[in-house]
């Protein structure tokens, strides 16, 4: 008897003990899901002194396509899976908050102290926020700048355009002999952000917030100047618009392209044409030409945590690591979104300083909600319409408005 | 009466057994997926809120009100019946050339399903590349020959545009066509034709008479396969054109994808998708029906020639 219960008191305690020594630190896996290529393959070592303090904690990060990555989250939600970290695109926030996909954060920033407006800027900031709320945190955001083929507009005399009008003027000198200014894709996105630089450096929007409502702007003087560059620049562009991005890069490496828009993602991609150019020599980069200075439209990844994560601690715990100026630097985003990184390497050098330049104007192409690719859909037809079918500007725009508001008030 | 009497035939239920699991991933894969969105388009759903709404046919008033969806069938049926009349017309030149003997047979005969295996997406980028206006090999050979103007854009306009998203599609689909008719032509007996030809009948008469009622049943079927393909045709208009320029080659799948993936808006996708599926019902009934109308026409024929 005496015996059984010896045993019985050691084998309460061999179940007791390990579990009293995994109350230190966090513990489970944290399931993400990220589109992101640089979290995938460098959190583990990254993160290596956060999972060694946390050895009872794992990171299970899934990677998506940025196309598939929407309908995986919205689908893991519904299904009762859901994410506890979650990788989210700047104009999906929204909807995201929307369907009840994403945590409030407010709670979690207030407990640890941390006002993140001392670090980013507010419109990066009102991004992720939703009524005010604060659903996802700027973790691998982004802004466009303007690429030239520097090689080819050294040679024929040319500055660097300082607007639109420069832009025109070289394209009128060296757009001939297969030659072109941009190259089109055929995409409403791509339209939106790429063509849509130019019309948000002269201070045009597809639609704006108006007294909590959004309604469409695209019949403004504004945005009639910016279509009016546009149908000028027509002779100056292929005719094929179904370019990808791969074709467009060769185009410019091959100095068949003067000008295109540069993402910070496509600094360190070694799989691009880009990548055998020369910064400085062969290319260089400025702000997007126009009548607003530094104006930009930003982009990129937010991260959030799972409105059904089971595991909401750890997960904070996770991206606030993730999230110190340290660690943003040795995961190397694209491009940090809090200040400070920019005076640590390799956010210090030359390259960095036109997207440090333009996030200080960085805003989004429109105010985000839950229509919004319903909206780019309509800008895309209306402005293909113009540029494609000729057809005229004031009328289309006013189309454009027309729909856009019909939209919103469903 | 001998004790043999009529046994009562027991019901053997092995073959059903045996059967069963393949009804059951069947069911899982097809049946579920349909009846759930089904019943999704009597619903307001959408990733962009929480909950759902029972809201009858208003899904269904709404779509077919809006022009868009209505323009695109158009399109989706103008494409469909363009791609099985060519594929069909081209598939059977093929296999009637496929019937003579000339050098290289063996190797046309091998490589022929070629197009049909390829991946549809390799497909349409392979078209991509060659009707470049820049670098594509079809447009600076035609331009050579002076088929083609100097700076001749497949992608710029509706009209070119969908020429060759046709282009792609009836290069991919008809060699399947080819080598279905070109399997059966084979079957077909000499002595029968040997016969006719000794009885003074002429080529055509050949081919009409013991060639054409032969083939037709196979033709029939390729046709039908090809309707359903050719309507339900993703990829190629996809990766080519993304319904452009200016929506001109948009179809109904493009049109359901975009409903669900971009805008997330469930119900509506399986509303049209609903919707697709009752038109291919409708019209492969009317060419069932259009079939049995032609064979009881031959049979009639035939009793009347005696």
């Amino acid at each position: 008897m005496k015996l059984k219960k010896v045993l019985a008191a050691l084998l309460v305690c061999m179940m007791v003990l390990p579990m009293a020594a995994c109350a230190e630190g966090f513990s489970g896996t944290i399931t993400g899901i990220t589109s992101n290529d640089v979290i995938l393959n460098n959190i583990q070592t990254v993160m290596g002194d956060f999972l060694a303090a946390n050895p009872d904690l794992k990171l299970d990060f899934q990677r998506s396509t940025v196309e598939d990555l929407d309908s995986k989250i919205n689908l893991a939600h519904v299904s009762g899976q859901g994410y506890d970290y979650i990788s989210v695109n700047n104009s999906s926030v929204k909807q995201f908050v929307a369907a009840g996909v994403l945590e409030p954060l407010d709670p979690y920033l207030e407990a640890a102290g941390i006002d993140l407006s001392e670090y980013y800027s507010e419109s990066l900031l009102e991004v992720g926020k939703v009524d005010g709320v604060l659903y996802a945190i700027p973790q691998d955001p982004d802004c466009r700048v303007m690429i030239y083929n520097k090689k080819v507009l050294d040679a024929a005399g040319f500055e660097a355009p300082k607007n639109q009008e420069d832009i025109l003027k070289i394209c009128e000198a060296l757009c001939h002999d297969g030659v072109y200014a941009f190259a089109r894709q055929f995409s409403s996105l791509g339209t939106v952000y790429n063509e849509g630089s130019f019309i948000i450096a002269n201070g045009a929007n597809i639609c704006r917030e108006v007294d909590g409502k959004i309604v469409g702007t695209c019949n403004t003087p504004e945005m009639i100047k910016s279509m009016q560059f546009w149908v000028d620049m027509i002779p100056y562009m292929p005719q094929d618009m179904n370019y990808d991005e791969t074709q467009v890069h060769q185009m410019f490496v091959d100095g068949k392209l003067l000008f295109n828009i540069y993402g910070p993602w496509m600094i360190n991609d070694t799989t691009t044409a880009l990548s055998n150019l020369e910064y400085g020599v062969d290319y260089a980069l400025i702000p997007v030409p126009g009548d607003v200075p530094n104006s930009s439209i930003a982009g990129g990844f937010w991260v959030g945590i799972g409105s059904g994560s089971k595991n909401k601690d750890a997960t904070w715990a996770t991206i606030q690591e993730m999230l110190s100026p340290e660690m943003i630097c040795k995961m190397q985003f694209a491009m940090p979104g809090d200040g400070r990184c920019y005076d640590m390497a390799p956010y210090n050098t030359e390259i960095y300083q036109p997207f440090k330049q333009a996030l200080t104007g960085a805003q989004p192409p429109m105010p985000y909600s839950t229509n919004f690719n319903k909206v780019c859909d309509i800008f895309y037809d209306y402005f293909n319409r113009v540029v494609v079918g000729g057809e005229d500007i004031v009328e289309m725009m006013t189309l454009c408005d027309a729909d856009i508001n019909a939209l919103f008030a469903e | 009466m001998s004790k043999i009497k009529a046994k009562k035939r027991k019901f053997d239920w092995f073959p059903y057994l045996m059967l069963l699991p393949a009804w059951i991933i069947i069911l899982a894969i097809t049946a579920y997926p349909f009846v759930y969105s089904f019943s999704m388009s009597f619903f307001d759903y959408s990733f962009l809120k929480q909950g759902m709404k029972f809201i009858g046919l208003k899904n269904y008033i709404n779509i077919l009100a809006k022009g868009e969806f209505l323009s695109t069938m158009e399109f989706t049926i103008f494409w469909t019946v363009v791609n099985v009349v060519f594929m069909t017309i081209l598939g059977f030149a093929v296999a009637l050339v496929m019937r003579q003997k000339f050098m290289g047979k063996a190797f046309i005969k091998a490589t022929m399903l070629i197009p049909w295996v390829l991946p549809q997406v390799v497909t349409g980028y392979t078209f991509n590349l060659m009707l470049s206006t820049e670098y594509g090999i079809v447009n600076k050979a035609m331009q050579a020959l002076g088929l083609l103007p100097a700076g001749f854009s497949w992608f710029a306009k509706p009209g070119p545009a969908m020429c060759a998203i046709f282009m792609a599609n009836i290069w991919r689909g008809f060699s399947f066509i080819a080598l279905m008719i070109y399997a059966k032509m084979q079957t077909v007996p000499d002595s029968h034709l040997e016969a006719a030809s000794i009885d003074g009948a002429g080529p055509w008469q050949r081919f009409w008479y013991i060639l054409l009622p032969y083939i037709s049943p196979v033709m029939a079927t390729c046709v039908f396969l090809t309707f359903l393909w050719s309507f339900n045709a993703f990829d190629i208009i996809k990766v080519m054109t993304d319904g452009g320029p200016l929506k001109s080659t948009n179809t109904l799948a493009l049109l359901v994808n975009r409903e669900a993936f971009s805008y997330l808006e469930i119900s509506r996708a399986c509303t049209m998708a609903v919707i697709m599926l009752l038109i291919l019902l409708a019209c492969a009934g009317v060419l069932l029906a259009a079939w049995k109308l032609l064979q009881a026409l031959g049979r009639l024929m035939e009793r009347r020639n005696g």
